[in-house]
């Protein structure tokens, strides 16, 4: 049995605002295998990108609050640890790749310095060339045209694909053991999209990281990600293997949203709607926050009272759903 | 139902050029950006007509340019048999009743001061339309959009993105609208809300017999509810037809590629997809476009003669392409 890199278990996760508590994240549990790719999807405030962020430390606190649960990777528990311990492990052991490349490169600092001084910071004893070499190749590992010349070029001069491709050899300088994107493609158009796609899925190879990938799009999720998460109002829905999740969902959220977008390959006569809003973080709806919203458990008792757990489908499938048999008749019949 | 014109457009543009003077700092001197270049379209009463293209590839300008935001440097616009090109902010007004825009970001597009009751308002009092009409439509208006009656007491802030898209959707059609330009109506929008609005643009467009220019980035929403699609690229269409000829048998490299690179579920689904299609490199600077074909430098297929001359737009099949070498992918047209 293969330990995993990264456990996560029962992470719940509150922002105390002035007027309203907001429980961004209930609950999680998921892990992740040494060169495995999770996705994790969901509309926004869904928990997705906090749920990420409270595991490296990232979140602000004040307002937010971990209220509970444990981050296993390798082994320790990351929640407890110092700001001081957690920064030598991002950057070094995990990395991030944000949505928007312009805000998270320096406009004033030229790119190849950022790069060095990123291998500088978790490498100091190593020479300036040294650096500088190997920020070229990374420049050339993630397909950048003319790397010698661009490792001395400012981000402004880069186009939105190059500074996320930029982003992402700076994000594999230390060769990481997990990768994680947040909506890494989302500011992209398709075609660039594309490109930096295959970036990031060689990056991958190369290093062997494990990556986990936040998006949106269940269309992106299902091209790299070998399983999937998918969350609402900060719950996981349902979980599993890519194949799985998109020929046979269980939960009726995962078939509403499968349902809902529109397909190249052939036109939907028309798509599904899902009824209502999101839900209001500060006042999430009792029992199954997918109730109000959900063709199949609408008013039954159970929904609007208890809170469906994450239980095992079958193959490694899970959905939080009291009526998972009946949701998966539904998504046959809807031809999902 | 406004179909008395079915077989004549309701809007003609031809050869229609679009520029912006952009003036630089320094010494260097003022240049042109021509964002849209040559463009012939037209659109029925009741017919969608997709817009898609990259960032920068001019059809939000073109959009504008056909609702007289902006005024082409070349080329004609026509709206229901009227020629409308030159047509000063005066003689527009009477027409500004008959075409219509909604935009992307319904944060920006509401005043956040006004109540929904003033923002339904307003095109009423800006075209000296009585109170009391107005305070009679308004409230159908609502329900056209599947809003509750107590929102026109309400603040946009109140409301949830897709919900502030359909004021925006009801203000647009206030003045009983022929013709909407929808300029990425969905794409600031959460997936589960996306498919409330693309169904309910599509049961206005039935209920009304609207027209839709409908443009958008995101080719798997214009396939779902365009009846034609017309592809941009760097000011130009490269690729005009039916939905069904663009989609299913693209002619022109760039729709072929477009196509690819859409990250679809059909195939964790298990089904047949077609070959993924990388293309290298960016978008050409606009301001200094290649010569020939602007899609050469991206092309796999090109050769001298797509540096030497710019394909006309030319029937191919059911669709009008612009390349010198036009054909399904598997033809074998590969260089």
């Amino acid at each position: 049995m293969q330990v995993p890199l990264l456990t996560v278990e029962n992470l719940s996760v509150r922002f105390n605002m002035p007027d309203q508590v907001i429980n961004a994240v209930n609950g999680v549990s998921f892990s992740l295998n040494t060169g495995e790719t999770l996705g994790i999807v969901g509309e926004s405030g869904s928990g997705k990108t906090v749920t990420v962020l409270s595991i490296l430390g990232l979140i602000p606190k004040p307002p937010g609050e971990i209220t509970g649960g444990r981050a296993l990777f390798e082994g320790q528990d990351l929640l407890p640890l110092s700001t001081e311990a957690l920064r030598s492990i991002r950057g070094q052991e995990i990395s991030m790749v944000f949505q928007d490349p312009m805000t998270s490169l320096n406009p004033v600092i030229k790119v190849g310095e950022q790069l060095r001084e990123a291998l500088w910071t978790h490498n100091p004893s190593d020479s300036r060339s040294n650096h500088r070499r190997r920020g070229v190749e990374l420049l050339d590992m993630v397909g950048i045209p003319q790397p010698e010349r661009r490792y001395n070029q400012f981000p402004h001069e880069y186009s939105g694909g190059m500074r996320q491709r930029a982003m992402i050899a700076m994000a594999m300088a230390n060769r990481p053991k997990l990768l994680i994107a947040d909506e890494p493609t989302t500011a992209l158009d398709v075609t660039i999209q594309a490109q930096v796609i295959e970036t990031l899925k060689a990056a991958r190879q190369e290093t062997g990281a494990a990556s986990i990938l936040i998006t949106h799009d269940l269309g992106l999720v299902s091209q790299i990600a070998d399983r999937v998460i998918v969350m609402y109002a900060g719950r996981i829905m349902e979980e599993g293997r890519i194949g799985d999740i998109f020929s046979r969902p269980r939960h009726p959220y995962t078939i509403s949203l499968l349902a809902s977008i529109p397909s190249i390959q052939q036109r939907r006569t028309k798509l599904y709607s899902i009824p209502g809003q999101p839900p209001d973080m500060a006042n999430v709806p009792p029992g199954c926050p997918f109730h109000p919203r959900c063709a199949i458990g609408g008013d039954r008792s159970a929904c609007r009272s208890d809170s469906p757990s994450l239980l095992d489908v079958g193959a490694g499938q899970r959905a939080a759903c009291h009526f998972t048999d009946e949701a998966a008749i539904w998504a046959r019949e809807r031809g999902t | 139902m406004k179909t008395d014109a079915a077989r004549k457009p309701i809007l003609d543009i031809r050869d229609i050029t679009t520029s912006y003077h952009i003036r630089r700092s320094g010494a260097q001197k003022a240049t042109t950006l021509v964002a849209v270049e040559d463009v012939t379209l037209s659109i029925k009463p009741g017919e969608t007509v997709g817009l898609v293209g990259e960032s920068g590839c001019g059809k939000s300008t073109l959009g504008r340019t056909i609702i007289r935001l902006l005024e082409p440097s070349a080329g004609m616009v026509s709206f229901a048999g009227q020629d409308i090109t030159h047509f000063n902010h005066q003689e527009m007004r009477p027409l500004r009743q008959e075409m219509q825009i909604v935009f992307q970001d319904p944060y920006a597009s509401l005043n956040p001061r006004f109540r929904v009751r003033q923002i339904l308002y307003e095109p009423f009092r800006i075209h000296g339309i009585s109170k009391a009409v107005a305070s009679q439509k308004i409230p159908e208006l609502l329900s056209l959009v599947q809003l509750p009656p107590d929102s026109l007491r309400r603040f946009p802030h109140e409301f949830s993105g897709g919900q502030r898209q359909r004021i925006a959707i009801a203000r647009a059609l206030a003045l009983e609208p022929s013709f909407l330009v929808l300029d990425e109506p969905v794409s600031a929008l959460d997936v589960s809300i996306q498919a409330q609005i693309l169904n309910l643009l599509e049961d206005l467009q039935t209920e009304l017999g609207l027209a839709y220019l409908f443009i958008a980035h995101d080719l798997s929403v214009v396939g779902q509810v365009s009846d034609r699609v017309a592809v941009m690229y760097l000011g130009r269409i490269v690729e005009e037809g039916p939905r069904d000829a663009v989609f299913n048998s693209p002619q022109h490299p760039y729709t072929i590629a477009l196509l690819s690179a859409i990250p679809d579920i059909s195939a964790a689904q298990g089904q047949q997809t077609r070959e993924r299609i990388i293309l290298t490199g960016d978008l050409p600077n606009p301001l200094d476009p290649p010569s020939g074909c602007r899609f050469r430098t991206r092309c796999w297929r090109g050769d001298q003669l797509c540096v030497d001359q710019e394909p006309p737009l030319a029937p191919v099949s059911d669709s009008l392409v612009a390349c010198h070498y036009p054909g399904p992918e598997d033809s074998g047209a590969r260089s």
